[in-house]
């Protein structure tokens, strides 16, 4: 199964994602598309980072190919005139490397199961340390909850996301947070409590197809 | 997070406003809980952005016209003379290269216009595209330089090609269209770097994409 979550913004989240710039988001919606070339300089090094922890360690030297599959993808869009449009490409390209990770899993599993080398299906059920489909499929749900979860979280305004960090990695109170941002500690719980409710709804909105 | 991550949890639960959404978002807490680890690792990590360069040999920056090719320089005056002509201002130009994602500086731009820059093809194509000419009007006629099409004939790429052909059972011209047309699509136009080696670690990459020839 596919999984495709959704970066794009609704009419209840900003257009332009905490931590950018309204100017410096490529390709927003009314302006031109944005260039695969100048995305590539941008995220190279974050997508590499993040490939690496998405593929198996068998795989790992193959994150080159992950972002290959990325980028070969996003140059067939952009010159179909079909480039797609994200509020955020960062989350947007983390999301599309992820399912690239998991195509390219796929793939080689079925080369080591088709190319006929006979220690694969001798040595496979006996290895102690595969593990079983269902924690394997456990595991992937987890991993695609989280990245959503994620994409959400950076689909927030800039002090919706500072809050809910601050509660939810640094185990802060709201007077803290408060403290930090010039608020009472009421008015943090109001606009974690909003927060947390459009996080749900980002988390729950039906997933586009990525590239 | 440091400590017991259900002490964490039971601080966060004391002074939430709302405990009920919390039982709803039950399933997702967890998901919430990793989201929030990574950002504030982000966070930690902020500062200026520093981008590192694109490595010279690196296929996906090599197919994306990222390296620049030093026997391909943009000629400042024509630059300037085009954006001229197209009664733009550099900041106008530069706003404009910035829409589609190019991080690129007044600063940066306005030394390209006094000298005669290598600059990444992608970028010469994207400037040219912005400013209606082609990208050899933006070019030194210094020496020309060698395009995808020459270097397909060199009798490496023609060999690894061919063995690539035999490997998935077509022939080496459908390959040789397929790379040339996602390379044109990448970069606009015939260079890539302009050597044997950049257009087989190109190639190379190609051959790994699971499915790359069941593209249209």
């Amino acid at each position: 199964m596919r999984h495709e979550p959704s970066y794009r913004h609704s009419a209840h989240t900003p257009a332009v994602s905490a931590g950018q710039e309204a100017g410096e988001t490529p390709g927003s919606t009314d302006g031109p598309a944005a260039d695969p070339g100048a995305l590539y300089l941008r995220y190279h090094e974050t997508l590499r980072r993040y490939a690496v922890t998405k593929l198996p360690a068998r795989l790992r030297s193959e994150a080159d190919t992950a972002l290959s599959i990325v980028f070969t993808r996003l140059v067939n869009c952009h010159k179909e005139n079909q480039m797609p449009r994200p509020g955020n490409w960062e989350a947007y390209l983390h999301g599309a490397v992820h399912n690239a990770c998991k195509d390219l899993v796929k793939a080689r599993q079925h080369e080591e199961v088709d190319d006929g080398d006979p220690r694969i299906h001798r040595d496979a059920p006996h290895d102690p340390t595969a593990d079983s489909v269902v924690e394997q499929d456990e595991h992937l749900e987890q991993a695609e909850r989280a990245d959503r979860a994620k994409a959400a979280l950076d689909a927030l305004d800039e002090r919706s996301r500072a809050i809910v960090i601050a509660k939810h990695a640094r185990c802060r109170t709201n007077k803290e947070i408060g403290e930090d941002l010039n608020l009472t500690g009421q008015r943090v719980g109001q606009l974690y409590k909003e927060a947390f409710q459009r996080l749900k709804e980002e988390v729950n909105r039906p997933r586009d197809r990525q590239p | 997070m440091t400590g017991n991550p259900d002490d964490g949890y039971k601080q966060r639960t004391d002074d939430d406003q709302a405990p009920d959404m919390h039982d709803e978002m039950d399933p997702w807490l967890d998901a919430v809980n990793v989201a929030a680890e990574l950002a504030a690792e982000e966070q930690d990590r902020s500062g200026p952005p520093t981008r590192e360069p694109v490595r010279h040999d690196d296929p996906v920056a090599l197919m994306l016209g990222l390296v620049p090719d030093p026997d391909v320089l943009v000629d400042g005056r024509k630059l300037a003379a085009a954006r001229k002509r197209l009664r733009l201002d550099l900041r106008q130009l530069v706003a404009r290269l910035n829409a589609r994602g190019w991080e690129v500086t007044m600063q940066e731009a306005f030394k390209w216009e006094l000298g005669r820059p290598a600059l990444a093809p992608a970028l010469i194509t994207a400037i040219a595209e912005e400013l209606s000419v082609g990208d050899d009007a933006l070019l030194t006629a210094a020496k020309p330089a060698s395009g995808v099409d020459d270097l397909f004939d060199d009798q490496r790429i023609q060999a690894f090609l061919s063995d690539w052909a035999a490997e998935a059972g077509v022939q080496p011209t459908v390959l040789r269209q397929r790379a040339t047309s996602t390379l044109a699509g990448a970069a606009h136009r015939n260079r890539t770097g302009g050597s044997v080696e950049a257009l087989l670690g190109v190639l190379r990459q190609f051959r790994s994409i699971p499915g790359f020839l069941d593209r249209s």
